[in-house]
């Protein structure tokens, strides 16, 4: 029996398409109907553009039968988290500030995933701003994990991928600053990339912090995150940051073994203090590929320690600089009334549209930033971030990747760390340092903890060295399936032909 | 007791490019509000600055032209402050790491004087939007257009000490940077404007006095007088004992006072840090040599003196624009002299362009051709009001100056035949005046000649009529 379509993977969707299994327009109504029925409990979308899915869908399912396809995505339905700009089509961020704005101009990613012919199923639920690991500082509602309603799904893009997961689109875009595609794609059990910093254009990203800040692909397995990546990687002159390099090229479909591979493994990331069962989950994956040739090296990376630090420190000056355009005058939510003098009406219109943890961070930003205390700070936390990048240098002169769990336990209980928000930044421990060292990163599902929770592998590489992080993982998964779960939500399967929610109520579907 | 100013100058010059300094919006002044706008001079979610190279060609001209340490590598910063007219909350500028250093200016003082002025820096930013009050009644409007030019900030040790040296050292930076074609020096629109910083002490060796900054000077005249209200001003408070608060004051020139805006305890912090979204700029390595400076106005001024022999007046007024002196030269070297292009240029060409409005250099008369008008004028072919028709006609229509002059018939009475017609006709008219000429009053020969001019419509040669008079005259039976 054929399984239903939205259980593909995103590269087996393209195959479907390619055969004529299925059209564009059928698949994405599949797509449309999973959303209608199921993210009222999930709340991974924030914006369904059903009408343009679908109008995007049937142009694919004509170009197809003309011979005129824009590239091997063309009529696959994707979506896109709600910090990417989207003409014409409401932008947030997740964040109350920016409730209702309609970007006047197009960014590039959305336009490159245009431009490949993919269809836009909607906007994705996010921490607001990006700030935030769990996606409960939305500014409109959290978002749940479909492994267990329970628990949060990671952010901030938890929405893009709980929606990978629960199979509400083929694929989705994510962006990472501190880890914020990989640490969702591992408590969602799905696979996440954050590109090497310059991959992918930031111009039509709504910025959280400039030199930290990269959208990635969130989908089920590498070969769609390779094939979602080629779409929007490149050059682009409207960013300034961009690199000129070709993308990586999607990985080889058959390998016949890892021999050669040099796989590092940094003891500051296996330390006691993580869950047990994700470090023996981890340990179980590298022995894995050791046991098709690779060989592992130990080794250390001491500035581990200072990482999380360092990230604030330099995290948030970012943040509250970038976030310094939000007054109210050009765009934004505006206040109920406005006041007489432009300070008050700048600070209620900010006080208002911003949520806690942005408040936050933005004022630990301006302190950090401010005369007295810059040198103390700042500059430290970017002498700190130098040291950071030649360790990882150092590490990677006696090994080809670093292999590391990709946080230290599985997804937790929504509302346990949202009044403490340090414990909610160790979320990130082990992601934050490979950001400041501006290195690619690769979230694989490597195994579920006793309560069926997803267990996330991090592979790190060399800045650029996105090939070998693709043709590794590619391998990991042609020899394992753990990419191949189902969530318990939404309950499966599901026929294409029936467009009503299901029979069975969605809640004995859940955990 | 007499103290002693220090003023220090930040000067904001646009520069004249293209496009904006991080977008590509048109860099045009004049144009209707929040026609010249893109997502990134507006600050929208999600935009990002990309630098034009334009605009660092030029920075890196003034730097040279002004004597600058030019960086090969720079960066730049964000400098953070809360205004309607600023949409990112921050500007875009050069802190740490500017484009130039050092760098020193001579002018030329009021008596002709030479005195330098050391600079600091000159580094490159954008600027902001601009706030009208007036424009519509109950509300301030802001208008984007300006967000985003690109300016250079010129700092200046602050080294000057009255306000004569003040203006003077102005005066000739603007018309440097115009003949940079760098900036189009319009002070009232806001191209070129100036941060004053006043303080004073008691002597050269004592330490500066706490400083006054006056912002966003636009004026000569204002800057002139604010100057010396300050030093008065501060004079006065510090022989009563009194200290000064570091303040920033602007000038009311309709009560000839300045006013306080901000004082220290109030003065933002800009909370610097580096910029981002901009890589560090790295100079191309053939940047400096493909840069060739023209001549600067001090020593334009100077070989004008030297190799024309002009008199200052003369000068003043043909350097005062580089198109200007450079048409004067190439007509110059064809006329029959220096001073007689130099009078024509500066007495008719400029009047008649100045009466219809036109621009300069004129694009139908080339400076070839005035100057081979001049030499009609010269050869007495032609009569000075016959001249300033041809030169009218030439403007208009452009053409060979021969050809318009004999299509046109414009040429003087020159055959003895009609001059001595007309001669006779007014000796006639005016016998009694005619025989006091006869007797001798020479000075009555400039009457005659009026009137010789009139008959003809100024058609006569009047060189030649001169003559034949005097021949009429001491010949009897006329």
């Amino acid at each position: 029996m054929i399984p239903a379509p939205p259980i593909w993977t995103l590269s087996r969707s393209c195959e479907k398409l390619a055969a004529g299994h299925i059209t564009s327009e059928a698949l994405t109504e599949a797509y449309l109907a999973r959303i209608k029925a199921f993210d009222g409990q999930l709340h991974c979308v924030l914006r369904c553009t059903e009408e343009r899915a679908l109008g995007d869908a049937r142009a694919s399912d004509q170009r197809r039968a003309q011979g005129a396809l824009l590239s091997p995505l063309d009529g696959i339905p994707i979506a896109l988290k709600d910090l990417l700009i989207t003409q014409g089509i409401e932008t947030t961020a997740g964040s109350r500030i920016l409730a209702g704005y309609r970007p006047p101009y197009q960014g590039t990613i959305a336009r490159r995933l245009e431009e490949a012919g993919t269809v836009l199923l909607g906007k994705l639920n996010m921490d607001a701003f990006a700030m935030g690991s769990s996606n409960e500082h939305s500014g409109f509602g959290p978002c749940h994990n479909p492994w267990a309603l329970e628990r949060v799904p990671g952010g901030s893009s938890g929405g893009a991928a709980a929606a990978v997961s629960a199979a509400l689109c083929a694929g989705a875009i994510g962006t990472d600053t501190g880890g914020s595609i990989r640490q969702p794609a591992a408590f969602c059990g799905v696979t996440g990339l954050r590109p090497t910093y310059g991959r992918v254009s930031r111009y039509g990203m709504i910025a959280f912090a400039s030199s930290l800040d990269q959208a990635g692909p969130i989908a089920h397995d590498v070969k769609s995150c390779a094939l979602l990546l080629q779409a929007i990687a490149g050059h682009d002159p409207r960013d300034a940051t961009s690199v000129d390099l070709p993308p990586p090229s999607l990985p080889p479909d058959t390998q016949e073994s890892l021999r050669g591979l040099r796989i590092g493994i940094p003891e500051e990331y296996f330390v006691e203090g993580s869950d047990p069962q994700v470090l023996r989950a981890v340990q179980q994956a590298i022995a894995t590929l050791e046991a098709y040739g690779a060989r592992s090296v130990k080794l250390s990376l001491p500035t581990t320690s200072l990482a999380v630090a360092t990230y604030v420190i330099l995290a948030t000056a970012e943040a509250s600089s970038n976030l310094a355009r939000y007054d109210g005058i050009r765009y934004g939510a505006p206040p109920p009334d406005l006041a007489a003098s432009l300070e008050a009406f700048t600070t209620r219109h900010r006080s208002a549209g911003f949520g806690d943890e942005t408040t936050r961070r933005i004022l630990l930003g301006t302190f950090v930033l401010s005369r007295d205390t810059i040198a103390a700070y700042l500059d430290k936390a970017q002498s700190a971030r130098i040291a950071i990048q030649e360790d990882f240098a150092q590490a990677f002169s006696q090994c080809d990747l670093l292999a590391t769990p990709t946080t230290p336990t599985p997804a937790f209980w929504a509302g346990t760390r949202t009044q403490h928000p340090l414990q909610m930044a160790l979320a990130d421990l082990f992601t934050t340092p490979s950001s400041l060292a501006n290195l690619p990163g690769l979230s694989l599902p490597c195994g579920h903890s006793e309560d069926n929770l997803p267990i996330g592998l991090q592979l790190l590489a060399p800045p650029f060295a996105e090939d070998t992080l693709l043709r590794v993982g590619a391998f990991y998964q042609a020899h394992t399936d753990w990419h191949l779960r189902r969530p318990p939500y939404p309950p499966a399967p599901f026929a294409p032909k029936r467009l009503s929610p299901p029979a069975e109520p969605a809640s004995t579907g859940a955990s | 007791m007499a103290y002693l100013a220090n003023i220090g100058l930040e000067i904001h010059a646009q520069l004249r490019t293209h496009t904006k300094a991080f977008c590509a919006c048109p860099n045009r002044s004049g144009a209707p509000p929040n026609t010249a706008l893109c997502p990134t001079c507006t600050g929208q979610p999600g935009a990002l600055p990309v630098l034009n190279a334009q605009a660092v060609r030029l920075a890196v001209t003034a730097g040279l032209a002004l004597g600058c340490t030019i960086h090969p590598r720079s960066t730049f910063a964000r400098k953070h402050y809360f205004y309607p007219d600023l949409p990112k909350g921050y500007q875009i500028t050069q802190f740490r790491y500017p484009l130039c250093t050092g760098g020193c200016v001579t002018f030329e003082d009021k008596d002709g004087a030479h005195k330098q002025v050391p600079l600091q820096r000159i580094h490159l930013e954008e600027d902001a939007g601009q706030l009208l009050h007036d424009h519509t009644p109950g509300v301030s409007a802001i208008d984007f257009n300006r967000s985003g030019i690109p300016l250079i900030e010129i700092v200046t040790e602050p080294t000057l000490q009255d306000a004569d040296d003040t203006v003077a050292f102005l005066k000739h930076l603007r018309e440097t940077l115009l003949y940079l074609e760098i900036c189009d020096g319009k002070m009232q629109e806001g191209s070129f404007r100036c941060d004053v910083n006043i303080s004073l002490r008691p002597d050269a060796q004592a330490p500066f006095g706490t400083r006054t900054e006056l912002k966003n000077m636009n004026s000569f005249r204002f800057i002139h007088d604010a100057i010396c209200y300050e030093i008065q001003r501060q004079s006065d408070l510090l022989a009563r004992g009194q200290t000064l608060p570091q303040q920033t004051r602007t000038w009311d020139p309709h009560t000839q006072r300045s006013l306080p805006l901000r004082s220290k305890e109030q003065a933002p912090d800009y909370r610097y840090f580096p910029e981002p979204d901009l890589p560090p700029l790295q100079l191309p390595p053939n940047l400096l040599q493909s840069i060739t400076l023209p001549e600067l106005p001090l020593a334009k001024r100077q070989r004008f003196a030297q190799a024309y022999k002009l008199p200052p007046e003369d000068i003043a007024t043909l350097c005062a624009q580089r198109e200007l002196a450079d048409y004067f030269e190439a007509c110059a070297a064809q006329a029959p002299s220096p001073k007689s292009a130099s009078n024509w240029i500066r007495r008719d060409l400029l009047h008649a362009l100045q009466a219809s409005s036109s621009p300069f250099p004129p694009p139908n008369l080339p400076p070839t051709h005035l100057a081979q008008l001049l030499w009609m004028l010269h050869d007495s072919k032609l009569s000075t009001p016959q001249a300033q028709t041809l030169q009218s006609l030439l403007l208009e229509e452009g053409g060979e100056p021969e050809e318009v002059r004999l299509a046109h018939n414009l040429r003087l009475l020159d055959d003895d035949e009609s001059l001595r017609q007309t001669i006779a006709h007014i000796l006639a008219e005016h016998p009694q005046t005619a025989a006091r000429l006869r007797e001798g009053e020479q000075k009555l020969l400039g009457f005659f000649m009026g009137l010789a001019r009139k008959h003809t419509q100024g058609r006569a040669n009047m060189k030649r009529l001169k003559e034949l008079l005097q021949e009429a005259i001491t010949r009897r039976g006329l």
